[in-house]
């Protein structure tokens, strides 16, 4: 019973990390429409600026979260101006290929600065250390994503929801033209959706490097549970996101706990194809 | 099929000569293998060209008929000591096979979701050869053997053979797809493409075409997959049934112009000269070749969004908007 | 159709294949520089193999993508071999380094070409084409990753150039391929395996260990996938129980779900076939769930990279891998190798001297050797002279029994080590002979 109840938390806590990558997913792709294959690679850049505070500062990274959001909120910004608003122009295909191309660019120039040796956090951290319960043991690291993971999802919420960017954001991504003739700036709302995606992504990098190895690919490994996790929640939906993330890390653990670890992705698969074969727009889409 | 002009025929010669001449100019290995893989990728490009392209389902995940088509070759020589000639027409057999089960499953799936779909069904089907030791699992296969017979087996010891037998299939599928783009086929695909609706108010069942170009797609890169074989003569999950692998399908036929019928053979020859190319010049400063490959793709894809194959036709357009503008001043 | 799409279309080709020609003649112009690791050296014009009093050898190593460390390291470590080789070096021990050059073809001067195939085995296929068509390498040499070597020998196998490597995996010298041109001083991973288990007979039999039962982890990739069926063989043979196998991805997300089986599963000895990421990910893990493995023996891989071994630092101690060297091997040949090693201008990262550089390095050693021997790079009497090699073991790095080759290009003489690291570098514990260090049995506790 231990070991279940251990499984079930641990799924919940992996499942943290691909919730809030899929959160930013879900963002960008509700909003412009474009399924975007950089999240992975804002999630490294934000692993790699926890580690370089780590190591030249001293900073926790969990103090260093902040500290990436914002850079990765600006770098958001930037690409969005450069690339991304051009590529909405042109049709859907090569707007998919540019986040693809994109992440390229952005993993082999990691590569370039940051060398492709892997790394791990080198200055001690205040979050480690284990707590045991007796009926499960919780290690604080790991603590983090999740929180992080509810607080965002939350902030996100409230964000769309209750503040007049917010609104403006979800009115753009229901109907561009009429947002437009309403007053509402589309690029404005666009620029700041997919900053705040890269942003998400850059803070979840820092949750990330508490207990995951760092190197230039790292985002591949996220990105494609990711994809599936905002698949299966529906199209634009944050809070959907969230919780498929949460699901498919369930899937996960049990699937490799109490069946057999060499396709414990297989069974994360198939409760997404399973899902989506009675869901076809996801769980939470409209 | 048009009347055969003079003009043409001269000109289907002149292809003919360079497509013969050309290995024998540039004679190394290494330009015959860059050749041979630009035939390869233009055969991938071409096929995902008909589910992607025509009939504009964007789908992640072909390597899957990349690996069918090149294990089937595999398999059917370690098993039956099949000659490929037979086992690669099995092999598009196959993957047309699955294409039909994964199509009849995913196809109803539209935009985003299905090109997720497509890529969570790559990743199994890779875990899946991963774990069946009688395929080989993770230790691949090998097909190498220097006693069979080089033409019955498709196993030539120069690569000037490749290249020429490469090259035919190339024309082969270029010439299939010239004569299908003309047919009802392709037609109904791109109604359906523009506005599946009123495609089906006019009578056409979009659900079975999709699902034929689908296959279609399938069959003809299971034949990539046959030729990929018998060029390395060793394969393994981790070289052909990557996402890396599924982009790239993607990638060269978007570059080149998708849904034309040129599109992806000109998507293949830059894209795989560009990448071996500053693979060779560049990779010794740490990946900068990967970094300037990836910002020529954004440059392609954002300043010529219809592909490569649109260019002629933009620089037209455009003397033409200059002729028309030296004119009206004049009236 | 229009005719001028076509003639575009056919004008677009004739430029691209006339640009392979071109760029496929001219190079980047390169030596074998200080200190400066990423290299494609090369020169300007094909010729022959020996171009006057150049003899080109060509290096196919990862400098980039996962083992882009060690690839880069290899590297390195050659190129400082290449200078020890060409230059005279009478004072010290190593074979090949007391006169400049080859002697037996005029002092002619050995030349590294450096090619990356990026962790890539369709990148190395290429590469491995261009090395031997474009930039006519005699043999190469470099390649420790099976998946990649496998590739590349039907391509060296199909120009007949040599190809020498000190990957572990068995089926490359095994006949189920017959490579006439694939060379294999090194040993394989049936040596490992079975050292493996004789060490845990030793253990048994001198320390009272009580080992019954082993687990393995594996990585789902060539590198653990061939290990497997050799670690099941030879536990049923030796009489081990074997209490749990996992197979994992290396790029996982996380190894939660498997370190909770390996620890619900309590065996003695745990078997590990991986990588520096998930080795690293799996004792990260093991710390989360409160549990340390009795004891831990490694194949390798990502325990004798440096990156893993830094970011591990104290808590690597008394874990073990197999291998096939060890920096506390007493002979002379051996300490001046760390020693130059330690203060040469190419080890960029300052890194020890490794078991994973010197098995790859003895290949350029023996390459050297047998062109001495056969006093021509002509790929048939090269063949000969690898095959029937004179050595003096004093002269080696690696202090085997022997080396004498099969009919499938393996020595059968090499042997290899058990190793337990402590304090900054991997002990030798076992076989007792050589050993520098008494095993530790089972491991202290992690911290948690």
């Amino acid at each position: 019973m231990t070991v279940f109840l251990q499984g079930v938390y641990e799924g919940i806590i992996n499942g943290s990390i691909l919730a809030l990558i899929a959160m930013g997913i879900a963002l960008v792709w509700g909003v412009m429409n474009i399924l975007s294959f950089s999240q992975g690679e804002f999630l490294m850049l934000g692993m790699f600026v926890s580690y370089y505070a780590n190591r030249y500062l001293g900073l926790d990274p969990i103090v260093a979260m902040p500290l990436s959001a914002g850079a990765l909120f600006l770098l958001g910004i930037v690409i969005y101006k450069l690339i991304i608003s051009r590529a909405l122009r042109g049709p859907i295909l090569s707007q998919r290929l540019i986040t693809f191309a994109l992440s390229m660019v952005l993993v082999y120039s990691a590569q370039m600065f940051f060398g492709a040796e892997y790394k791990q956090l080198v200055n001690p951290v205040i979050f480690s250390g284990t707590i045991d319960l007796g009926f499960i043991t919780i290690a604080k690291q790991k603590l983090v994503p999740f929180i992080l993971a509810l607080l965002v999802a939350g902030l996100l919420f409230l964000f769309l929801n209750r503040t007049r960017m917010g609104k403006a954001i979800q009115a753009t991504s229901m109907d561009r033209y009429a947002a437009g003739l309403v007053g509402i700036n589309p690029d404005r709302s666009y620029t700041i959706a997919f900053a705040m995606a890269s942003a998400v992504a850059g803070a979840a990098g820092c949750a990330l490097t508490y207990y995951y190895y760092m190197f230039p690919n790292v985002g591949a490994t996220f990105q494609l549970w990711g994809f599936i996790a905002v698949a299966m929640g529906g199209f634009g939906s944050v809070t959907g996101a969230f919780l498929s993330g949460l699901v498919m890390g369930l899937a996960d653990t049990l699937t490799g706990l109490y069946v057999n670890t060499a396709i414990k992705y297989i069974g994360v698969c198939v409760v997404f194809l399973v899902t989506v074969s009675f869901r076809p727009k996801g769980i939470f889409g409209k | 099929m048009k009347k055969l002009s003079y003009k043409k025929l001269l000109l289907c010669a002149g292809i003919l000569v360079i497509l013969i001449v050309l290995p024998l100019i540039f004679n190394t290995a290494f330009s015959h293998h860059i050749m041979t893989m630009m035939c390869i990728w233009a055969l991938l490009g071409m096929g995902w060209n008909f589910i992607g392209g025509y009939a504009g389902q964007i789908s992640n995940g072909h390597a899957i008929y990349y690996a069918f088509g090149a294990y089937t070759n595999a398999m059917l020589l370690q098993w039956f000591n099949l000659s490929p000639w037979i086992a690669m027409w099995i092999g598009c057999l196959l993957s047309a096979g699955i294409a039909f089960l994964i199509g009849k499953g995913l196809l109803r799936f539209r935009g985003h979701v299905f090109a997720i779909a497509t890529m969570a069904v790559a990743e199994c089907v890779r875990l899946i050869f991963i774990n069946t030791k009688a395929i080989g699992g993770a230790t691949g296969v090998y097909i190498f053997n220097a006693e069979l017979d080089p033409a019955l087996y498709m196993q030539f010891t120069d690569t000037k053979t490749y290249v020429y037998l490469y090259m035919a299939f190339v024309v082969a599928v270029l010439l299939f797809v010239r004569w299908l783009n003309t047919t009802k086929f392709c037609y109904y695909l791109r109604a359906i493409n523009g506005n599946e609706t009123a495609a089906e108010s006019a009578g056409i069942n979009a659900a079975n075409y999709k699902l034929w170009a689908y296959m279609l797609s399938a069959a003809i890169v299971s034949l990539a997959g046959s030729l990929y074989m018998q060029f390395m003569r060793y394969t393994d999950p981790s070289m052909i049934l990557t996402s890396n692998i599924s982009m790239m399908i993607v990638l060269v036929t978007v570059m080149g112009g998708v849904g034309t019928v040129y599109g992806p053979l000109i998507g293949a020859i830059v894209l795989t000269y560009i990448s071996e190319y500053t693979r060779v010049y560049l990779s010794h400063y740490n990946g900068l070749d990967m970094v300037i490959y990836g910002v020529l793709v954004i440059l392609i894809v954002l300043f010529i969004p219809d592909g490569l194959i649109s260019i002629p036709g933009r620089i037209r357009k455009h003397r033409e908007h200059k002729a028309a503008v030296k004119e009206a001043p004049a009236k | 159709m229009s005719m001028k799409k076509l003639i575009c279309l056919l004008l677009t080709a004739a430029m691209m294949f006339s640009l392979v020609a071109c760029g496929g003649n001219t190079t980047t112009n390169n030596t074998a520089g200080n200190g400066n690791t990423n290299n494609s050296g090369t020169t300007d014009e094909g010729g022959d193999a020996a171009t006057g009093d150049t003899i080109r050898i060509g290096v196919l190593t990862p400098l980039t993508g996962a083992s882009a460390q060690l690839g880069n390291q290899v590297a390195e470590i050659y190129q400082m071999v290449t200078d020890i080789i060409n230059e005279e070096h009478p004072e010290l021990t190593m074979a090949m380094a007391a006169n400049a050059g080859i002697q037996s073809m005029g002092g002619a001067k050995l030349e590294l070409v450096i090619a990356d195939h990026k962790s890539d085995a369709t990148t190395a296929v290429s590469e491995a084409r261009r090395l031997i068509s474009e930039e006519n390498v005699v043999a190469i040499c470099g390649e420790f990753t099976s998946a990649i070597a496998k590739a590349v020998a039907v391509v060296t196998e199909q120009y007949q150039v040599p190809l020498v490597a000190s990957c572990s995996a068995v089926s490359l010298t095994d006949g189920t391929n017959n490579f006439q041109w694939f060379f294999r001083y090194a040993i394989t991973d049936e040596t490992y395996i079975k050292d493996t288990f004789d060490f845990l007979n030793y253990l048994n039999e001198n320390y009272d260990a009580g080992i019954e039962t082993v687990a393995l982890f594996s990585e789902d990739s060539e590198f653990g996938a061939n290990i497997v069926p050799l670690e099941e063989k030879y536990a049923e043979e030796y009489g081990y129980e074997i209490v749990e196998t996992i197979n994992y991805s290396s790029s996982a997300t996380n190894l939660t779900s498997e370190v909770m089986r390996i620890k619900e599963a309590d065996p003695d000895v745990l078997l590990m076939s991986s990588f520096v990421s998930d080795a690293l990910l799996f004792f990260n893990t093991c710390k989360e769930q409160q549990y340390t493995p009795n004891f831990i023996i490694g194949q390798r891989g990502g325990f004798i990279q440096s990156d893993y071994l830094t970011a591990m630092g104290d808590e690597n101690n008394y874990i073990c891998t197999t291998a096939s060297w060890g920096s506390d091997i007493t002979t002379a040949v051996t300490q001046e190798l760390v020693e130059l090693w330690a203060n040469s201008e190419y080890n960029s990262e300052k890194v020890a001297l490794m078991d994973s550089h010197v098995k790859d390095v003895m290949n350029l050693l023996f390459i050297a050797m047998a062109i001495e021997q056969a006093g021509t790079t002509e790929n048939t009497a090269l063949r000969e002279a690898l095959l029937n090699l004179e050595y003096d073991m004093d002269t080696l790095m690696i202090p085997w029994s022997g080396i004498e080759f099969n009919e499938y290009g393996q020595n059968t003489k090499a042997n290899g080590f058990i190793t337990q690291y402590y304090d900054g570098a991997y002990r030798t514990v076992y076989p007792e002979a050589g050993a520098s260090m008494e095993p530790v049995y089972p491991m202290p506790e992690f911290a948690y």
